[in-house]
């Protein structure tokens, strides 16, 4: 079993109008970092909260990790799979940092003893040792959304979704959480799922969900999803710089790899206009 | 007629053991009729600063005159009433301040203060969602069945609707799509170039700034370090660093290149000139 997640058929419905997920299906790798996007409205949080088990299915299955998510498992599930959700106020329980963490180690039985180092290592991880009395209001919104991750990560989930998490957070609290989530997808193996705006972090991404009017509107590599930019901008999506800057380059003839990053593109052009 | 802040300080809760003092010895002249970007690092003083355009907030020290009006410390604002006439001020997620059963009622809301008609008020908001873009079939919904970018629309429209001759927006682009933004952004300009109203931005959307704003004012720790021209302020990337701003993409790259030895023109911004430069380079070699 190689898949983290399997989505087969799901359908949801708010209200009686329309179906807000509208028969999606797809699956993510194990260890795998996928983009979902999506304009605003175009179903992408609901996924979220169903993969969750926040919000019930109408029909089709989920699968975590190999288990068919329901009503009965849902303890199972959630030790599998963790949120981070976009606003850093509405995700706190305790009182300081370090009740904050103890809270999901607290529900999950896990022994006093143990629990002080798990906190503390998992504090260290986000880089929030100093602050484990402070207040959780004093806090940035970045050092918030740090809290909220290092409290999924002490339940040793291996699937976190991070929905829109850098959205309310300026841009030093937004580089800070995604060099973040990057270091936890490479160091700790973990399957990251981010719903985002950000195009440039699309661009980082192993594969791309595009959803649309609650379908799934494309799928597959940024390389792939870019390329096909009549349908990204007829979703209300952007390209990213470097790429319409890679197929400018190219059009003029300068030779330049496929790449989607922005140092190595910055030194294969350096190389084209220094070395003859 | 201008905007002038002079030797201005703001302090929060003075003479208490909260007292923080969020501008000082602030001084600064901005035009009128341009789009000007307001930016700096997360409490750094521009929501403060540009609290203070409508009399929202108050001088502790110094002064500042809006057209006709001057606000000074430690004395009671006349005619503020007349002030909140000619600046119009967006909140930060505006769309969490709308409460009236209908768009047209939560537009009309602010003219019907002003001491116009009921049905005056009405065609007044029924402009002004027009002009912010909205459809007129939704004009008789409640507020709480559009969208975030759409219900920030109808926070404009309730600001524009007083026809104010300044409009000052904090954060208007936070949390939206892209492309809602990048329309957000198409409103303002046009506000600007097609009715003449002043825009003030704050903003950390770099950007937007290299695409839309005219003017650039920085903020570090309550004091303004810098106020000059777009261009002129992309020549120089030392104050992005020092208000922990992250550049526009394309000046990210050519400081990438410079490291390498090869620079670009601060006038570079777009990325057919990188392009054409990139291909003039190499045949100069």
């Amino acid at each position: 079993m190689n898949k983290a997640i399997e989505v087969k058929n799901l359908k949801y419905r708010y209200n009686d109008d329309s179906l807000t997920i509208d028969d999606i299906s797809f699956s993510i790798e194990k260890g795998s970092y996928t983009t979902i996007i999506g304009h605003n409205g175009s179903g992408k949080s609901t996924i979220a909260k169903l993969l969750l088990g926040l919000l019930e299915k109408q029909s089709g299955s989920i699968f975590i990790d190999g288990i068919e998510l329901n009503y009965e498992n849902l303890n199972q599930i959630r030790n599998k799979i963790g949120i981070v959700f976009q606003n850093p106020d509405n995700q706190f329980i305790g009182s300081t940092v370090r009740d904050d963490i103890a809270f999901g180690l607290e529900n999950h039985c896990v022994d006093r003893e143990k629990m002080d180092s798990i906190i503390e290592s998992f504090a260290r991880k986000v880089n929030m040792t100093e602050f484990l009395e402070s207040e959780p209001t004093k806090l940035s919104g970045g050092q918030k959304q740090r809290v909220a991750i290092a409290s999924v990560l002490a339940m040793d989930l291996k699937i976190i979704v991070f929905d829109e998490a850098t959205s309310m957070l300026d841009p030093t609290g937004k580089r800070e959480i995604n060099r973040l989530i990057k270091e936890l997808h490479q160091e700790n193996e973990i399957t990251v799922i981010s719903i985002t705006h950000d195009i440039e972090e699309v661009a980082q991404s192993d594969n791309v969900l595009v959803i649309d009017n609650g379908r799934l509107a494309m799928s597959g590599s940024p390389e792939k999803v870019f390329s096909n930019e009549k349908v990204m901008v007829k979703m209300k999506l952007d390209i990213p710089f470097v790429y319409k800057l890679r197929n400018s380059l190219k059009a003029e003839g300068v030779k330049v790899s496929n790449t989607l990053d922005l140092e190595r593109l910055a030194s294969e052009v350096c190389q084209y206009i220094l070395k003859n | 007629m201008s905007i002038h802040f002079e030797k201005l300080d703001h302090i929060y809760s003075p003479n208490t053991v909260f007292e923080f003092k969020a501008l000082e010895d602030v001084s600064l002249d901005i035009d009128l009729g341009k789009i000007t970007a307001i930016i700096g690092a997360t409490g750094s003083g521009k929501t403060t600063l540009v609290q203070h355009l409508n009399g929202l907030l108050l001088p502790s020290k110094g002064f500042l005159t809006v057209n006709d009006f001057t606000i000074k410390a430690d004395e009671k604002p006349k005619k503020i009433k007349d002030l909140r006439k000619q600046v119009g001020l967006v909140f930060q997620f505006a769309e969490y301040q709308l409460f009236e059963e209908t768009l047209i009622k939560d537009v009309a809301f602010g003219p019907k203060n002003f001491g116009v008609s009921e049905q005056e008020a009405e065609e007044i908001a029924i402009r002004a969602l027009v002009t912010v873009g909205l459809d007129p079939k939704d004009f008789n919904k409640s507020p709480l069945e559009l969208s975030g970018g759409q219900k920030r629309r109808v926070a404009i429209a309730g600001i524009l609707a007083m026809a104010p001759s300044i409009l000052v927006l904090d954060e208007p682009t936070a949390g939206l799509d892209p492309q809602g933004a990048k329309s957000m952004m198409e409103l303002f300009t046009m506000l600007n170039k097609e009715k003449g109203i002043t825009v003030l931005i704050v903003t950390h959307n770099m950007e937007h700034v290299l695409e839309y704003c005219d003017e650039v004012v920085v903020l570090e720790s309550g004091k303004v370090i810098m106020h000059t021209d777009k261009k002129e302020f992309f020549k120089n990337d030392q104050y992005m660093e020092k208000a922990s701003i992250d550049p526009p993409v394309i000046i990210a790259f050519k400081k990438m290149c410079q490291k390498q030895g090869v620079s670009f023109d601060s006038d570079v911004l777009t990325i057919d000139k990188l392009v054409s430069e990139v291909v003039k380079k190499r045949g100069k070699r």
